[in-house]
């Protein structure tokens, strides 16, 4: 009891020990804003690569129509299986009306070439959002039937979403071209956001695209084909790389377009649980209907060199957080190490009370627990406070000084993005307790072994 | 001055009996030798002087009773345990039970007030479930004494705000608060003036003629040694016996028995 008390009146009257708390406090805070703020991007990183990519793709090495029919069938009686959709992709070029493209680019820096990706329907993954022009697209037609077929109603954007198309906003109505109106003979075509502002790609723009037809025979010449294609939207996922690179077309337009000698390269699908469950319960099924494609891969699979580096990140930081944590918990031990010193008379007098001598020790680790402990669950606390009001405070920061700490436009994020970890962020605080116990263990042992006639003669 | 073991007490009853106590410090290369065989049997409730030159090993002598230091040679039983073959943990609850300090320079804990340094004695060891059953007797126990030293509206004052009498009153209410069978003090008067040196002389002879312990007191203060029941002088590592002031030297040792 005798401990309590003591650490207690020691560690108030004594203003460096706040100095060390604070120190731990500043220390726990700034990782859990830091690693916040890490899982909050990294988490945006994998579900950017998660939202692009469906749960299962199958790969379909150059089967006939009716091979792919037999595997879409197979795949579709599976129970796990929610949707198989086809997909196929081609190379092209592309360029707007008023526009010279010179094979590929007209600067360094921008490209005229562009992947379109051919779907059943424009099902983007969760995140993307696709604009629909409505004035270009005149509401129950055919072609807008059509057109909201391709693009997946749960997708497209919504009167209260950014990317909603707003006809009367100035900014598009000065920009559309006065008779732009879907034509029947024209295809439709979803830009990236920024790839379509980058060339003025405004709904209902004709864009001229440009690609190689079909496979090439011996003593055939490489066909280029064109053809035009009418801008419905555009689409925006969270990955700028995708986004400035593909462009969303349906696949049998597609086909046709290239002649694509295989009309599905891939299927994508969409199932129920686990993928990796999925994807080995497929193979075995596949492999005993005897159509087994040449693979079945989950979104981690194809991306696991990426997920890899993600991983990889984690760690580095995980190992930087360490040494912050050593850093704050450090100034313990100084505090510690002065006060076993500047009480040394304090422990003789304990012992002659009849203390043991482990008791000095006992009274100095408590102290350094009481510190780290204080400064631990504060920082935690006060770290987590300032991780959920962080986009606020930048923005209140940004008001009052014009300091612009995020660039929104770089990861094309709204805000920054913070995900609060509660299982790491408590991993870094017992880590914190631990290091700064750790800390006070040094000058603990040393009061424990003072000699307690020495001690009482103390100066 | 007779150079001879001073024994007081039949040796069945000694609240301490030393025997040879021998103790030896390495200085500068050299081994001193401070205690060369002690011999000191003090009886329940009998209260002896210890006076000597400064260095000659009264302190250590002191400390060797109260168990904070190990001898090199002799024994020492305290109430008729012999602590040099106690463990550490009797060692410790020995000076914790039976033993009660009062030091020159009071030496009391700054950062507590005068009530939680007399408590101090009281809380060591204990848990804090244990000490909310016995806190209420405990501090009760405590005001008692603060009171009995003159001290009852002081309590709540940090030491830095009392006087050096003062906070060498809560130092003896501390040494008895768990009512020790051996008051062991070293020099209690000498950090302080004639006038308060007096009345602490004062109250340390009324506390022990109260609570009835031994005590062994190590002093400069010839007045007070000799207000006590016996005085010994250390000298050339050993003790002797002091004859009372105006008696013939070597005659009649001042003892209890």
């Amino acid at each position: 009891m005798d401990l309590l008390l003591i650490a207690w009146r020691y560690l108030v009257a004594r203003p460096i020990t706040l100095v060390s708390m604070l120190s731990v406090t500043v220390g726990l805070v700034a990782i859990v804003v830091v690693d916040s703020v890490m899982s909050g991007f990294l988490n945006e990183q994998r579900s950017t690569i998660r939202g692009l990519s469906p749960d299962v793709t199958v790969t379909v090495d150059a089967l006939d129509d009716a091979a792919i029919a037999a595997l879409l069938e197979q795949l579709r009686a599976d129970p796990g299986v929610v949707s198989a959709e086809p997909r196929a992709e081609a190379a092209a070029m592309h360029r707007g009306a008023g526009t010279t493209a010179y094979l590929g680019a007209d600067r360094i820096g921008q490209s005229y070439f562009v992947n379109l990706l051919g779907m059943e329907r424009a099902e983007l993954a969760d995140g993307m959002r696709a604009s629909l022009a409505p004035t270009v697209v005149p509401a129950g037609s055919e072609v807008h039937a059509e057109v909201r077929r391709f693009l997946a109603t749960s997708n497209v954007a919504r009167p209260d979403d950014p990317f909603w198309f707003d006809p009367a906003d100035p900014h598009w109505r000065d920009r559309l071209p006065p008779d732009a109106r879907f034509r029947d003979d024209l295809t439709p075509i979803l830009f990236g956001r920024y790839l379509a502002a980058q060339f003025q790609y405004w709904p209902g723009t004709i864009v001229s695209v440009a690609t190689l037809a079909g496979e090439l025979r011996e003593g055939e010449r490489l066909a280029v084909r064109t053809r035009d294609f009418v801008v419905v939207g555009t689409f925006s996922s969270r990955d700028r790389s995708f986004d400035d690179t593909h462009a969303l077309v349906p696949r049998e337009r597609l086909v046709d377009f290239a002649a694509l000698a295989h009309p599905v390269q891939e299927i994508a699908l969409d199932v129920a649980g686990e993928p990796a469950a999925a994807r080995d319960r497929l193979r075995t099924t596949l492999a005993t209907a005897g159509v087994p494609p040449a693979a079945i891969e989950t979104w981690e699979d194809r991306r696991h060199l990426l997920l890899g580096a993600v991983l990889g990140e984690r760690r580095v930081m995980n190992v930087a957080m360490f040494f912050v944590v050593i850093v704050a918990t450090f100034s313990l031990f100084v505090t510690l190490h002065q006060m076993v010193r500047r009480k040394t008379r304090d422990i003789g007098v304990l012992v002659a009370l009849g203390a043991p001598a482990m008791h000095a020790g006992r009274l100095f680790l408590l102290c350094g627990l009481l510190v780290t402990l204080a400064g631990s669950l504060l920082g935690l606390f006060g770290g987590i406070a300032l991780a959920h009001w962080l986009n606020p405070l930048l923005d209140l920061v940004e008001r009052v000084s014009g300091f612009r700490l995020f660039d929104r436009n770089l990861f094309s994020f709204k805000s920054l993005p913070v995900q609060i970890e509660f299982g790491r962020l408590l991993g870094y605080t017992v880590a914190s307790v631990v290091c700064g116990t750790l800390f006070t263990l040094l000058p603990a042992w040393r009061a424990a072994r003072l000699d307690p006639v020495e001690a009482l003669r103390h100066e | 001055m007779n150079d001879v073991p001073v024994h007081a007490a039949a040796a069945g009853s000694a609240a301490i009996r030393v025997r040879g106590l021998e103790r030896r410090f390495l200085s500068g290369g050299q081994q001193l030798e401070i205690l060369r065989g002690v011999d000191l049997d003090v009886a329940p409730g009998e209260a002896v002087a210890i006076v000597g030159r400064s260095g000659g090993g009264k302190s250590t002598l002191l400390h060797l009773i109260g168990l904070l230091d190990r001898p090199d040679g002799g024994s020492i039983e305290l109430e008729g345990i012999d602590v040099g073959k106690a463990s550490r943990r009797v060692r410790d609850t020995l000076r914790r039970d039976r033993l009660g300090f009062v030091f020159q320079f009071y030496h009391l804990l700054p950062e507590l007030t005068a009530e939680q340094n007399v408590l101090l004695g009281a809380m060591i060891g204990v848990s804090p479930f244990q000490w909310m059953t016995s806190r209420k007797a405990t501090r009760a126990a405590a005001r008692e004494l603060l009171e009995r030293v003159g001290l009852a509206d002081r309590a709540n004052h940090l030491p830095n705000r009392l006087s050096g009498g003062e906070r060498q009153r809560v130092a003896i209410a501390r040494a008895l608060l768990r009512q020790p069978a051996l008051l062991l003090c070293d020099e209690p008067t000498g950090n302080l003036d004639e006038r308060t040196s007096g009345e602490i002389e004062e109250l340390l002879l009324a506390i022990r003629r109260e609570r009835g312990a031994a005590m062994v007191l190590v002093t400069h203060n010839l007045r007070l040694a000799h207000r006590l029941d016996r005085v010994v002088r250390l000298e050339g590592g050993r003790l002797h016996a002091v004859q009372a002031p105006g008696t013939a030297e070597g005659a009649v040792p001042l003892t209890m028995a």
